[in-house]
């Protein structure tokens, strides 16, 4: 079922107690551990694009949101119980899988704040990036500057790695600015990104050589030294995350009737960067959603329209909204390319005596470090693999990459799938979609 | 071969003693048609270049592309779509100095001298006089340009880059230093920027800059020594403000600060430069002087906006 958020309210008073006090995060006994909270504590708290969305009704997913936004509130108790803060920003999945290899580390990335403006409907972190003169005709990540000087979001970080290269200008320019206002009181590392090309084996050697740098520094943080033996189980439990979450994907994006929204997918999909910051629980969490989806398969359930058309949508969307227009609308997404293509890869460990190899292999396959032409590759890929009718590409104005790639994609996917492609602006944060922006989606769904 | 690149960290001792003619691409007209492939907001440098690149500006037959920026990066793929018979090398070179994305470096150079010359104690011996050759020339040229004003420095120094041509300075009139002395710096400047030029030294006197195209093209000199020292130079030496961290840049800019006894700066950059636009407040910052931001896309509609903007930093 998928419900407005004052239903969702009402669902969430017939949830037991015991229920609500099962849920402990970072594997705690603690009352203060608890995540699953009313639905309308996050809107209390601020998060009132909440009020415009819709949501599956299931205990499961319910979870998953308590999780996703109880991570600052995590972030702090972290702090507090005395685990190491380690912020990491611009790789999008190639080091986390390193820092939970240790027992006393959490691995977060500010990037992901890049969608609170629109959870919020709130301009206040914009407001804060233009004092700093952050042009406007850039990404929207440059809220993430603002949530470094805001110190709300998150605690200080103990260390904050900073990876630039075969990447965006955007980003790049706001971890720079981070740089500058922490380099005298927090060590800032710089990790370089090769970019992607024929010949790989000089681009491995040099990622492999940046993670051994990041576990010894992460090491000297922790102090606790990792051997090889706890970093090929922490890959180990990151493979299971992953595994499951592409049998997740499989599941919904093949299934007749939608099995679960594209919402809930997009906060799944963007777990497997950082786990929102809790490795074990967010194991559990998808493993709840994954039995959830195949007894819904088995009963035949969903919660769409079995009549909605397949879509495979590029570019995460900044603004949630989209997602549940599209589906209102008579559409369901079953592919996504959300550009973090790296933490979805199952590391090989199995192929290499050494793990911190297997790491940069399998961060070789991120979205961004390549030809657009090998981008398009992999959103041709989802498009035939889940028999999509249509893309829709997302763009913000003034990213670095959008400028450049969009309409490669669109020449590459029209002529290669044989699909339409529509190109649509996400604009700042706001509780409504524009009427031209709503009435391209609605032609190109009739159109499909 | 005629090879066209841009990028300062392009290593041209190398290109020529690899027999090739590089020809430094500083766009002096601007064409309306562009690539489908930009979308609005893509670097307006980039668009007029390969406007220029298609409508034949110079003969070349190839073009260099280094992955500083995204933009850089990608347009190669474009130029692949649309001028098919361009040779397009590109080459990756690091963002930060870390020593093993060099050694990457070291072998994409390694890979792309062969497709030349596989006799690289020839190339050594080559690019050593090719080094002295063009470091002389650069001193030679400092001498003739220092006490110029700025827009005379340009036009020279963007004629050396197309012909190797050095005027003799007696036919040249130093600069006065009669207003307030600033520093003037920002993206790639080509003639198509040169009006902003009039308009500021209306107000104030460009005693220094940081432009890849004007001083800083000039300012360092590669040491006579093997590919390695040589590669590693360009690698570790030459300031951008693209480099990450990008400290370096802002200290050879103290250093023009203070010998040029500089008061105010002028950003000027392109639209949709993020490298330089998202700067400003740490030019304030760390060199502690007031800045003032301009912006453009090479049209001339904010013409009037800007020179009022400049007349009040003027008087701020």
């Amino acid at each position: 079922m998928r419900v407005d958020f004052s239903t969702w309210n009402e669902l969430f008073q017939n949830i037991p107690e015991r229920i609500i006090k099962r849920y402990k995060y970072y594997k705690r006994k603690e009352d203060w551990a608890r995540y699953l909270s009313p639905p309308q504590t996050f809107a209390i708290y601020g998060m009132r694009h909440l009020m415009s969305l819709k949501f599956d009704s299931s205990l499961e997913c319910l979870r998953l949101w308590g999780f996703v936004f109880n991570e600052t509130e995590r972030l702090f108790r972290a702090k507090q119980i005395n685990k190491k803060i380690i912020a990491v920003m611009g790789d999008l999945g190639g080091i986390p899988p390193i820092i939970y290899s240790f027992k006393s580390l959490i691995g977060f990335y500010p990037d992901c704040l890049w969608w609170q403006p629109f959870f919020s409907e709130n301009y206040n972190l914009f407001e804060i990036t233009a004092k700093a003169s952050f042009p406007e005709t850039s990404c929207y990540s440059r809220v993430v500057y603002a949530t470094f000087l805001k110190k709300a979001y998150f605690p200080k970080p103990d260390l904050i790695i900073a990876s630039t290269g075969a990447s965006c200008d955007d980003y790049s320019c706001v971890m720079q600015k981070i740089n500058n206002l922490f380099y005298k009181n927090t060590q800032f590392i710089w990790l370089e990104i090769p970019p992607r090309k024929e010949k790989r084996e000089g681009a491995i050697k040099l990622l492999k050589e940046n993670y051994q740098k990041v576990a010894k520094i992460l090491s000297e943080i922790a102090e606790e030294k990792l051997t090889m033996e706890k970093l090929i189980l922490g890959i180990k439990r990151v493979n299971l995350i992953r595994r499951n979450y592409q049998k997740l994907k499989e599941l919904v994006g093949r299934s007749e009737i939608a099995p679960l929204g594209s919402l809930e997918m997009l906060l799944l999909e963007f777990g497997n960067l950082h786990f929102y910051s809790d490795i074990f629980e967010w194991q559990k969490i998808l493993l709840g959603i994954l039995n959830l989806v195949k007894k819904r398969i088995k009963n035949n359930e969903g919660v769409l329209n079995k009549e909605n058309k397949k879509i495979v949508w590029a570019t995460p969307p900044a603004d949630p909204l989209y997602l549940i227009y599209l589906e209102d609308n008579g559409a369901r997404i079953v592919g996504s390319e959300y550009i973090i293509n790296q933490a979805l890869q199952i590391i090989p460990i199995e192929k290499y005596k050494n793990p911190f190899f297997a790491l940069a292999e399998s961060y070789l396959s991120a979205s961004l470090i390549g030809k657009t032409k090998e981008r398009a590759e992999l959103i041709i890929k989802e498009i035939k693999k889940y028999q999509a009718k249509g893309v829709i590409i997302s763009q913000i104005f003034g990213a670095s990459h959008c400028a450049y790639e969009t309409e490669i994609l669109k020449e590459e996917i029209e002529e290669k799938a044989r699909v339409p492609v529509l190109i649509i602006d996400i604009p700042h944060p706001s509780s409504e979609i524009p009427l031209q922006t709503k009435t391209r989606i609605n032609a190109f769904i009739e159109n499909l | 071969m005629r090879i066209g690149y841009f990028c300062l960290y392009t290593p041209i001792e190398l290109l020529k003693a690899l027999s090739l003619k590089p020809i430094r691409l500083i766009p002096s007209q601007k064409f309306d048609l562009t690539s489908k492939y930009f979308r609005y907001d893509a670097c307006p440098f980039l668009k007029n270049l390969f406007s220029n690149l298609i409508n034949k500006s110079w003969k070349t037959d190839g073009i260099f592309l280094l992955s500083l920026c995204d933009g850089q990066r990608r347009l190669g793929e474009i130029l692949k779509r649309e001028i098919p018979n361009l040779k397009v090398y590109e080459i990756y070179f690091p963002r930060t100095y870390n020593f093993s994305a060099f050694k990457l470096y070291y072998e994409e150079m390694l890979n792309f001298i062969k497709t030349f010359e596989k006799d690289l104690n020839l190339i050594n011996k080559r690019l050593k006089e090719e080094v002295k050759i063009l470091n002389q020339k650069k001193k030679d040229l400092i001498k003739v340009v220092n006490n110029l004003n700025f827009l005379d420095k340009a036009e020279i120094i963007k004629n050396f880059w197309e012909t190797g041509e050095i005027p003799s300075l007696n036919f040249l009139k130093p600069r006065i230093i009669e207003k307030e002395k600033i520093l003037l710096l920002g993206s790639y400047f080509t003639p198509l920027d040169w009006g902003i030029i009039s308009m500021i030294e209306k107000y104030f006197t460009i005693v220094a800059d940081s432009f890849c195209t004007v001083s800083r093209g000039i300012d360092f000199y590669p040491p006579v020594s093997n590919l390695k020292n040589y590669l590693f130079f360009y690698f570790s030496k030459i300031p951008c403000i693209l480099r990450r961290p990008n400290r370096n840049f802002y200290n050879y800019l103290k250093r023009k600060i203070r010998k040029y006894e500089i008061k105010k700066i002028i950003l000027y950059s392109l639209k949709f430069c993020d490298n330089f636009s998202f700067e400003k407040e740490s030019l304030k910052s760390f060199l502690r002087l007031p800045v003032l931001n301009i912006e453009s896309d090479y049209s001339e509609v904010n013409t009037l906006q800007m020179e009022t903007r400049i007349a009040a930093f003027y008087e701020s």
